[in-house]
């Protein structure tokens, strides 16, 4: 897709500018004009009602709401959970039999004003994090995930034309969007991932949280941080936030040994490591070379004996110092031209479907999907 | 009235509880800075009036939205604001912002969540870091402040043409830095 350059400097948390250099405007003045539209709001207000979302209001917000919550999980027939959502995220696939028993139940919940979150299920290995979320809301409102106001009521399970604000409107209702993260410890380095969707209801939905994670956390706390937007209203919305324990399940381990090093052009490659879990199979190998073109001219790897998941190529910075030589973009800046930091191309497949078997066999392909060569792996 | 500390996540708590001191003295704190980012974007453009309408629109919606802000990350929500509120007033205005050379084609393989996204702004981040100056200063002041180039040749004493290459280095840098993050580059 085509992103502008110009946009991503609003997904970040830290500031772009850093120094002050303008004296031009005064703080009085700016409170003044500040208070007045805060007054002028407070003013038209036919209903003043002050909403402190500190945590004290939350835990005395849970206790008020756990009738709310009986009465609407009496209504709920069934519930989805990761098992249900899993086939339909970016991962596509199905959660293997050996996790689906091993999938921990939760009941941590958050209440807001008309809504409500709950961590239904988790699960998670030393690469990948499944958490699902249920959201539920009174009858006023008709919950979307992460969509417009123009999208087709099909994103809610709906039949028809209607857009989500046509369908709204006709029966009387406010679209609430919902989101959610997972927060990880910072110490826990490089993660990515994605969070997926399914309604129940038009008030009820279950969001799915996929983490993909490069460092071992036997038992890690995070923070689920469910948020929900009024589609119309200029009034702030409260975030849900959830802390979590997650436990990991434990891998088995296996090394695997390249049969030719340098089986593919300017490419020399590593041992894999091969981390089996009941989630499914995880490996990564070290790729190096003198030239970071080479690395720019692959575009994904597979292998044979796992299904599911395609391998990418990952920067890892992880204090292995594997110098390489700068680009030729870098050429004309060859003074400020950066090595590898200590950090290390690496080539990992998260969460495939697959055993350890004796060999491994990965197939590299460059942009234009072009073989760029095949390497062996034997285990040891 | 509780006594309030000037530290940033002591004000975010204190404004969160509803303490309008506590906004006050941010505004005290911060004015600097909204009207930094505010005004390199709008001040070729617009009024120091229509500045200062922008700059208490800003501190207005932190006041609205007290609950999103995490701790820690006050200036950058401030900061975020600030652009958001300065490109609607140019935009409001019918001035044109858009820029000739913005887009860059990017695959992902799932949805642009917010892991995504702060991916994306990681890879930024690197590029910029490793820009020297005044590469640096020129992608910030083309990116992020909207200025155009014949605007940062003025301010910067340089030639056009150079103020366009030092955009294409960056541009290459932030190519560079999303690739190692696992982006892959159309």
């Amino acid at each position: 897709m085509d992103k502008r350059i110009s946009d991503l400097f609003d997904y970040g948390e830290e500031p772009v500018v850093t120094d002050e250099n303008n004296n031009m405007f005064d703080p009085e003045e700016i409170k003044k004009l500040t208070m007045k539209k805060i007054y002028k709001d407070l003013s038209t207000e036919t209903t003043v009602q002050r909403r402190k979302y500190s945590r004290t209001f939350l835990a005395v917000a849970i206790a008020a709401c756990l009738i709310f919550l009986f009465a609407i999980a009496a209504y709920a027939i069934y519930s989805l959970g990761i098992r249900d959502l899993l086939p339909n995220s970016a991962k596509n696939l199905e959660l293997p039999e050996t996790a689906a028993n091993l999938v921990e139940q939760h009941n941590e919940t958050v209440a807001a004003d008309g809504w409500s979150a709950r961590v239904t299920e988790s699960i998670c290995d030393e690469y990948n994090i499944l958490v699902t979320v249920t959201v539920t809301a009174n009858e006023k409102y008709i919950l979307a995930f992460d969509g417009t106001p123009e999208d087709p009521v099909s994103i809610i399970g709906l039949d028809g034309n209607q857009t989500l604000v046509e369908y709204a409107a006709a029966q009387g209702k406010t679209i609430l969007f919902v989101g959610a993260a997972l927060d990880l410890p910072k110490n826990i380095g490089d993660i990515s991932g994605g969070t997926s969707s399914q309604n129940i209801t038009e008030n009820e939905l279950v969001l799915l949280l996929r983490i993909e994670k490069r460092v071992s956390t036997p038992s890690i706390d995070v923070v689920c941080r469910v948020w929900a937007t009024e589609y119309g209203s200029k009034e702030a919305s409260p975030v849900a936030q959830i802390p979590i324990t997650l436990t990991e399940l434990q891998s088995e381990y296996f090394e695997y040994v390249p049969t030719a090093v340098d089986a593919v052009p300017n490419l020399q490659i590593g041992n894999a490591r091969v981390a089996v879990s009941p989630l499914g199979i995880n490996m990564v190998f070290p790729v190096y070379t003198d030239n970071l073109s080479t690395i720019y001219g692959f575009s994904y790897a597979t292998c044979d004996e796992v299904s599911g998941t395609q391998g990418y190529f990952k920067w890892y910075d992880d204090g292995l110092a594997e110098a390489v030589a700068p680009s030729p973009a870098d050429i004309e800046d060859i003074t400020n031209a950066s090595t590898s930091d200590g950090g290390v191309w690496k080539v990992e497949w998260l969460m495939g479907q697959g055993t350890a078997s004796d060999r491994l066999t990965v197939h590299f392909f460059g942009k234009n999907n072009e073989p760029m060569g095949v390497i062996v792996f034997i285990k040891q | 009235m509780r006594k309030v500390i000037n530290f940033d996540d002591n004000l975010v708590e204190a404004m969160q509880a509803g303490d309008e001191s506590a906004l006050e003295m941010v505004i005290d704190k911060y004015t600097a800075y909204v009207g930094t980012v505010v005004w390199n974007i709008i001040g070729s453009s617009l009024s120091q009036d229509d500045a200062k309408e922008i700059i208490s629109d800003v501190f207005y919606t932190l006041w609205k939205n007290r609950s999103k802000v995490n701790q820690g990350k006050l200036k950058a929500y401030l900061g975020s604001i600030s652009r958001s509120r300065a490109v609607d007033a140019l935009r409001r205005s019918r001035l044109d912002i858009s820029l000739d050379d913005d887009l860059i084609e990017i695959r992902i393989s799932g949805p642009e969540d917010n892991t995504v996204k702060a991916e994306e702004y990681a890879a930024l981040r690197k590029a910029l870091n490793d820009m020297p100056e005044p590469d640096h200063t020129i992608f910030v002041k083309h990116y992020y402040f909207y200025q155009k180039t014949n605007e940062i040749a003025d301010q910067l004493g340089l030639n056009v043409n150079t103020v366009k290459a030092k955009l294409r280095r960056g541009r290459e840098k932030l190519r560079k830095a999303l690739t190692e993050g696992g982006f892959f580059i159309g």
